[in-house]
């Protein structure tokens, strides 16, 4: 438990880190700045350790394949149990998880899937790809750090709808969102 | 007087049950807490109080009651936890600090002597008081049944 560092000071960083994460929501596949000074623990980024710390309570279960070092940290923080990914509302990871390996909700209760907060190098990537949906007026081209696999993965849960995993992806203080309703083609 | 061993759940009770105050008036005998940094608070909230009918029924909940807490981790790297009923932040600022330092048994007995045996002995002090005051005006209950036959 010594390696525990700090979380938020005030509740109007959550509030303004909410706002944050509504706005990339709505914009997808935008990447916005998140106004926090915060000590991420070892092995998340600022971004996804804000994020948690903004969306997790006790009653969502957090699953963390691979960052076992910021567990003290997550728990001390947001009160939220720690599951195997299949049971969990958030998975962190910097490892991609299958998507399909995430609580996926059901056709009654879609808002039970997970969201998956993937830790990145870069919000930049090689490829490029057009993204259309809500939230984007015109198709909108950007390169983001995805592979091959993902976007098959994705075809896959866009055939589920409403069922389906959302994701964000995060580096340094930023994060990008791209919600399930979201269509990724490869441009 | 032997010098009573406090366990962490004892001594985290009896500062609960003491004043900011009380703490610091005891605290200026003793060398000065170490630096701190806090990990969360000092915050208050709501926490829910459950009971027992009779102390062994169905638990129900009787009530919110307002509680802060705070944790702070030290110079040393110590963890301290502080919980106490109401809304005192200083209060439960001091419970922290003085957690984190009394986990070290180096710093343990000078803490211990200057604030956790004055504090308890007042607070063991004051509840005999009251007890005696509660036992002067007891009735006692009996029933007549051995007296109809």
């Amino acid at each position: 438990m010594n390696d525990l560092t700090p979380g938020f000071t005030s509740p109007l960083e959550a509030q303004a880190c909410f706002r944050a994460i509504l706005g990339a929501f709505s914009s997808p596949g935008t990447a916005v700045e998140l106004p926090v000074a915060l000590t991420p623990p070892l092995g998340l980024s600022t971004a996804a350790a804000a994020a948690l710390l903004t969306l997790a309570d006790a009653t969502t279960p957090i699953a963390q394949p691979d960052a076992e070092a910021a567990r003290n940290w997550l728990v001390f923080h947001t009160g939220a149990r720690v599951v195997p990914p299949a049971e969990a509302m958030f998975c962190v990871a910097r490892q991609r998880p299958a998507l399909a390996a995430l609580p996926q909700g059901t056709d009654e209760a879609p808002e039970d899937g997970a969201t998956l907060i993937l830790d990145c190098d870069g919000l930049v990537g090689e490829a490029s790809f057009r993204l259309s949906g809500p939230g984007l007026e015109h198709p909108i081209t950007v390169h983001l750090p995805l592979d091959a696999a993902f976007l098959q993965e994705w075809r896959a849960q866009v055939l589920a709808a409403p069922r389906g995993v959302d994701v964000l992806l995060c580096a340094g203080a930023s994060l990008l969102a791209l919600p399930r309703s979201l269509t990724i083609e490869e441009a | 007087m032997i010098e009573p061993i406090f366990s962490r759940p004892a001594w985290l009770g009896v500062l609960a049950r003491a004043s900011a105050a009380e703490i610091e008036t005891h605290l200026k005998g003793a060398p000065s807490l170490p630096g701190f940094t806090r990990l969360r608070g000092p915050e208050s909230g709501m926490s829910m109080v459950r009971g027992r009918a009779g102390g062994g029924g169905a638990p129900f909940n009787l009530g919110e009651m307002t509680i802060s807490r705070c944790s702070v981790r030290d110079e040393a790297g110590r963890i301290g936890h502080g919980y106490a009923a109401g809304r005192d932040h200083a209060q439960v600022e001091l419970i922290a600090r003085l957690d984190a330092a009394l986990q070290e048994p180096v710093l343990y007995p000078a803490y211990c002597e200057a604030v956790l045996v004055p504090l308890a002995n007042a607070q063991a002090a004051r509840r005999a008081g009251e007890q005696a005051r509660a036992a002067a005006t007891e009735v006692k209950f009996f029933t007549l049944t051995a007296m109809r036959g």
